[in-house]
């Protein structure tokens, strides 16, 4: 009976552990921002900063939490014109914190308040100013909500397919004409919400993907996307502009399409092509057996015309695997404790007038530690490894090799 | 096995009940849109009598019903009315015509005007023909997406160019933000629980894409070349001629928007907010 009530109050307490999860952000509303065109032009901006001094990004920072955390996201407009609100699109929070003007809050010059809504489902999201819109959304006020799966588990959601590595992008467009001479957007402040003001005729003429172009997309680590043979990537997709997208993958990615607006398909389907529309969200899984040095292509398809009126190229690049193969040429080769803690010892047969080297990798092929043997018997210590699995490999001056893995924990 | 027969027996009756042939009339109406800004553009529409509405007629039946339709054309020019797969009827000029249809599968029906297409469609002649499932107690809204383009309505006649399109005005059942909140079956409304069912045609000739705030919803149904049946979203792409299910059980309450997030189209003459946006209330 008693071991049942331990067991009771350890289920409670685990509950409550996981209840009190807690990520805070800030996110900084200014309309003094700019951006550098591919081109080397540069546009006016509005946009969400972390910090003062900073340059409003486009899209805004990273919100990325896990499923079931509860979010707070402090809001603080420091800029001179409109208020702002923050709209978290597709997290279906509740109506004060929706950031509709009419029905939630809006942030007048120098007001703060706190967003608070709970990640009830591992997805993709996005979020973005909902007073005026169509301005504001155009100007750069949006940004993605990236929820992991509960404890950072690298599946797609709780449970669902896992992967290997992840990119996200926010696809959207550039009219220069409404940056130029920004369309009216201030309002008078005794009203609430929906104001009237005018807007000019939409013609983009930058095409982004996650706020760039052309060559400013292969220079960006976190848009282009690379691999190795037989890993799987989650790539997530969304798309902020007032245009379809469609997205061609390489046939040798065989691409899947997994969920989208947050939410597992019924049925996954595997298509080189997906359409995304404005405010829509994809999740598609990624992998190939062969090396690769292609493109995704990303089209922009006019809604009215149906026409596709640019394409912007991620370049994707799957080298040879890595990974490291266990294989042991000497006789009687220890490692040990396995797994280690603040140290471990190497012990192995000798070989006379044969030299020993000793690398050791993290699972991302980085290499973490190096050392020459020159006894048989080795204690590695007083070096602080991060926890996590190693690659442990020797090789000898005779050409022999050693590999294996080490868990420190 | 009387039981059997007895059961067997009140099944059929009960599909008897349910299966009633109704009566509709259609008229084929010629008169002006008129837009928030006061800019008013020719226009044809399909109405339930010889009075000009830019709100064309909505007919709701229930599975397995027959549908008797007197349909008539005040226009001087002949029109069509035809469902892809069920019915393609001429009405001749100052004339009328009969068609009788059955439904037998719960779904939302586009008819309009086929000929010079896509010119009548676009110039209002579509409708839409909802059938009900048969003993759900739902709350039922029925959503018509429409877009304009102000210089191509001007004069009867105008030519209509497909790869110049840049619409000026978007509508809901003939209508924008904030005028059409005033049309109960466009407003949706309900509480938490209620399984509501928003039936979604696009009878425009833009791609649009209508995103809820506060919920998901799961398709039920969908003709959409890239949504299949049961996905939950918060967003729903719907291209010309296509059309969707919706259904949304809401989990709280509140009022939030729901709009087309090609948020141009949330304007009407350069006017924002305006276009296809409603406010949903579940108490």
């Amino acid at each position: 009976m008693k071991k049942f009530i331990i067991i009771y109050i350890l289920l409670i307490g685990t509950f409550v552990v996981k209840a009190q999860v807690k990520k805070n952000f800030t996110l900084i509303m200014r309309t003094t921002g700019y951006i550098v065109l591919y081109d080397g032009d540069t546009a006016k901006t509005f946009g969400f900063a972390t910090k003062l001094s900073q340059n409003p990004p486009i899209p805004g920072p990273l919100i990325e939490v896990n499923e079931g955390d509860s979010v707070f996201v402090l809001a603080k407009n420091i800029s001179q014109g409109p208020p702002h609100t923050i709209h978290w699109h597709g997290l279906d929070v509740d109506q004060a914190n929706d950031g509709t003007p009419a029905t939630s809050f809006e942030l007048k010059h120098m007001e703060e308040a706190t967003y608070k809504f709970k990640a009830t489902h591992a997805g993709t999201y996005i979020y973005h100013c909902h007073m005026g819109d169509v301005v504001h959304v155009q100007m750069g006020m949006y940004g993605l909500v990236v929820v992991k799966a509960a404890n950072a588990a690298k599946t797609a959601w709780t449970g669902g397919p896992n992967y290997d590595s992840e990119y996200a992008w926010l696809n959207s467009e550039i009219d220069k004409k409404w940056h130029d001479s920004i369309p009216e957007t201030d309002h008078d402040s005794t009203q609430k919400g929906h104001e009237i003001f005018m807007i000019p005729k939409y013609n983009p003429t930058y095409f982004l993907v996650n706020g760039k172009s052309k060559q400013q997309i292969k220079a960006d680590s976190l848009t282009c996307i690379k691999s190795e043979q037989n890993k799987t990537i989650y790539l997530r997709v969304g798309n902020i502009g007032n245009m379809q997208n469609r997205i061609t993958f390489p046939s040798k990615l065989n691409a899947k399409i997994i969920d989208s607006d947050g939410r597992p398909l019924p049925t996954v389907f595997s298509s080189d092509s997906i359409w995304v529309s404005p405010g829509e969200r994809y999740g598609v899984l990624l992998q190939s057996s062969d090396i690769l040095d292609d493109s995704i292509s990303v089209e922009y398809i006019n809604m009215n015309t149906h026409k596709s009126v640019a394409t912007e190229w991620v370049p994707v690049t799957i080298t040879k695997t890595n990974s490291i193969a266990e294989i042991n040429v000497y006789n009687n080769l220890q490692i040990f404790p396995n797994p280690a803690k603040d140290n471990f010892y190497i012990h192995f047969n000798e070989q006379k007038n044969i030299k020993y080297n000793l690398t050791m990798y993290n699972t991302s092929g980085i290499l973490c530690f190096e050392k020459q043997l020159v006894h048989n018997a080795f204690e590695i210590a007083g070096i602080s490894f991060s926890k996590g699995l190693y690659f442990v490999v020797i090789t000898g001056s005779d050409g022999g090799q050693y590999s294996g893995k080490l868990l420190v924990d | 096995m009387n039981k059997r027969l007895i059961y067997i027996i009140l099944l059929l009756f009960s599909f008897r009940i349910h299966a009633a042939t109704v009566q509709k009339q259609i008229h084929i109406n010629k008169g002006y849109f008129a837009a928030l800004d006061t800019t008013y553009f020719y226009y044809l529409s399909y109405n339930s009598d010889s009075t000009f509405s830019q709100q064309s007629v909505l007919i709701t039946l229930m599975q397995n019903d027959s549908l008797v339709l007197q349909i008539y054309n005040h226009d001087s020019v002949d029109h069509h009315f035809f469902i892809a797969g069920k019915a393609s009827q001429k009405i001749a000029s100052n004339g009328s015509a009969t068609v009788r249809l059955l439904f037998t599968q719960f779904g939302i029906n586009l008819f309009y005007d086929d000929l010079q297409f896509p010119k009548n469609m676009y110039l209002g002649l579509s409708g839409t023909i909802a059938v009900l499932e048969q003993g759900r107690d739902t709350k039922n809204f029925y959503w018509n997406l429409r877009d304009h383009q102000k210089q191509w309505n001007i004069q009867e006649g105008n030519t209509i160019n497909l790869s110049q399109y840049d619409p000026d005005y978007f509508t809901i059942n003939g209508q924008s933000f904030p005028v059409v909140q005033n049309d109960s079956l466009v407003k949706i409304m309900g509480k938490v629980g209620d399984t509501i069912l928003l039936y979604m045609v696009n009878s425009g000739l833009s791609a649009h894409s209508i995103h809820f705030h506060g919920y998901h919803s799961r398709i039920v149904s969908t003709t959409s070349k890239t949504l299949k049946k049961n996905w939950e979203k918060d967003t729903y792409p719907l291209e010309t001629m296509e059309n969707i299910i919706l259904e949304l059980i809401p989990d709280k309450p509140g009022i939030f928007p729901v709009h087309d997030h090609n948020l141009v189209a949330i304007s009407g003459g350069g006017r924002y907010p305006n276009g296809m946006l409603i406010m949903m209330e579940i108490k």
